[in-house]
């Protein structure tokens, strides 16, 4: 046979064909109890289980997400700690309850350290003699 | 003498979606016996198992009604449903696919059915629907929705969403690959 021997009307023809047998033997009268039995069950179980289904596979990727950025973070919250210096929780546990209250009185004290009075900062509140004083003592 | 009652005009399709929007579950029994063929025929031709065919008939009318509201009436109910029957199809083949079963290309290798069904079919029908098989699905469907279905391009273009020139680009294409395939 020649190629395109078969020309359209008969591949038509065939085509037309195709699965009549198979449709024939469809038992439309089963098929459309079975799809009415199919849409009177309320949709909403379905749609609950799919919903159910993607909440849970949410919670698992937000489990594993927050795990991955635990890993990731912990050498570098050790690292932060470390700088920081703090005293060992040992040491304040290895101390005396005299110690601690003495360790937290001294916390309460003031920091002793000067600040000038606003009046300080001024050159023009010395006097000349200290004005003097002041410029031998830079060139010094 | 009693007059003759008049002949009832058939009730459209879209009397019929309305009505079943409005609840009316004998307008989608009524819509199921008027497609179901036609769309069996359809799911045959794009390679459907015969053992498959009743339950791709439900679906996909299950399918169609619940998403019966994204119907707008550009083509026919039944080009529609034909379209929704594609996609049911090839869902059908992925899970089939993923469950590591017949490969559905093998199965319409396969003398599928009855083995009496099969000497009756030609030989010819055979290897047209082996090779329809193996066409782009695109082309598939748009081959059987014109010479299975007798649709014309207008129609098949808005159901499958493409063009009219592309829809004859698609049938020459699978046109030419089967008549070569049956020579």
């Amino acid at each position: 046979m020649k190629q395109h021997d078969i020309e359209d009307p008969q591949l038509q023809e065939l085509a037309r064909k195709l699965g009549v047998r198979a449709a024939e033997r469809l038992d439309v009268e089963r098929t459309t109890l079975a799809v009415l039995s199919q849409l009177r069950q309320p949709q909403r179980q379905r749609t609950w289980l799919v919903w159910t289904q993607v909440a849970w596979v949410r919670a698992a990727a937000m489990v594993v997400l927050l795990v991955g950025i635990g890993v990731v973070m912990q050498p570098r919250a050790e690292a932060v700690r470390t700088a920081w210096d703090e005293p060992p929780a040992g040491a304040v546990q290895e101390l005396s309850a005299d110690q601690l209250t003495r360790v937290l009185d001294e916390l309460d004290q003031p920091v002793d350290v000067t600040v000038p009075a606003p009046e300080d900062a001024g050159l023009e509140d010395l006097s000349e003699p200290e004005l003097r004083a002041l410029l031998q003592s830079l060139e010094g | 003498m009693a007059q003759p009652q008049p002949v009832a005009a058939p009730v459209s399709d879209a009397a019929l979606i309305a009505a079943w929007q409005g609840g009316d579950e004998g307008a989608a029994a009524e819509l199921v016996r008027r497609h179901a063929r036609a769309l069996a025929r359809f799911l045959a031709g794009a390679g459907a198992p015969e053992a498959d065919l009743d339950d791709l008939v439900q679906d996909t009318f299950i399918r169609a009604f619940r998403s019966i509201d994204r119907f707008r009436g550009e083509c026919q109910f039944r080009t529609w449903l034909l379209t929704i029957g594609g996609n049911v199809l090839k869902d059908a083949g992925r899970r089939a696919a993923r469950a590591k079963v017949i490969p559905l290309a093998e199965d319409l290798a396969s003398t599928e059915g009855d083995p009496h069904a099969e000497a009756e079919a030609g030989e010819a029908a055979d290897r047209l629907r082996d090779e329809l098989g193996r066409l782009p699905r695109m082309q598939r469907e748009v081959f059987l929705l014109r010479a299975q279905q007798g649709l014309d391009y207008g129609e098949i273009a808005a159901a499958l969403g493409t063009t009219e020139g592309a829809a004859r680009v698609h049938y020459h294409h699978a046109q030419r690959r089967l008549k070569e395939s049956l020579t």
